[in-house]
């Protein structure tokens, strides 16, 4: 995720490789991703109930 | 997407990231918001940049109970309901296993559990009242009636995603039990 997650890590080793694969086209999602399904969610009508969803990079194996 | 039109959407965590982009889509989408956050700098200038929508901040830790009522109360005096509770706000300290960072594993109890709690035990009472709201969690959405059910779990849930990584790393094999709950 290209958010500002990574800086809640303090291993270095984990921080760098969460902080630059986020930005890789195919490997990050941007947090747009994230709230264009967020939207959808409440956008259902009362008669639907979202349970989960799963959202991934499209490089990221599942 | 006119459903999102009117409705009462409280999002924490919004000083940036996915918060910062959710606020931004529902507020074109014509959402009444509240958002919240620890940095009020940036909560500020996000509400500045967004002249034409209906939205309040209000400055909360996840972790203070009567910070997070604070923010929930805020939503019901100016909205007078509350349609969505987006639980957003959380870290991820990771480590491995082996460095035992105690303080880290409390600061994601404190902050990604019982944060997500403290938000839901806000707004249980309102939304019992009104129309059916809906919540909204990081990784999961969750039904108020799976509370103790999320409570359970969340323990073998926190170990296997934890460990997995880190022990197969040192050859030690993890096992995770998973239990299924049958419905009367």
């Amino acid at each position: 995720m290209d958010t500002e997650l990574y800086t809640t890590v303090n291993d270095a080793e984990n921080r760098e490789w969460l902080k630059n694969n986020a930005k890789i086209a195919g490997v990050g999602l941007s947090p747009s991703d994230i709230a264009d399904a967020v939207a959808y969610v409440i956008s259902t009508p009362e008669t639907v109930a979202v349970s989960e969803i799963l959202i991934r990079p499209t490089k990221q194996l599942v | 997407m006119t459903n999102i039109k009117g409705k009462v959407v409280i999002i924490m965590g919004a000083s940036s990231g996915i918060g910062e982009a959710t606020t931004k889509k529902l507020a074109g989408e014509g959402a009444k918001l509240v958002i919240a956050a620890r940095r009020e700098d940036r909560l500020k200038s996000l509400v500045e940049s967004l002249p034409n929508a209906e939205i309040s901040y209000a400055v909360a830790d996840v972790t203070k109970q009567e910070e997070v009522q604070a923010v929930i109360d805020l939503a019901v005096k100016k909205y007078g309901r509350v349609d969505v509770l987006y639980n957003n706000a959380g870290v991820m300290p990771t480590a491995p296993l082996s460095a035992t960072r105690f303080d880290e594993w409390r600061q994601m109890l404190d902050i990604n559990i019982m944060g997500v709690l403290n938000g839901i035990a806000a707004v249980l009472p309102i939304m019992k009242n009104s129309n059916p709201g809906t919540l909204l969690q990081r990784t999961l959405w969750q039904d108020m009636l799976y509370i103790p059910v999320l409570l359970y779990t969340a323990e073998p849930n926190l170990l296997s995603v934890l460990s997995w990584r880190d022990c197969v790393r040192k050859n030690v094999r993890t096992i995770s039990a998973a239990q299924l709950f049958l419905q009367d």
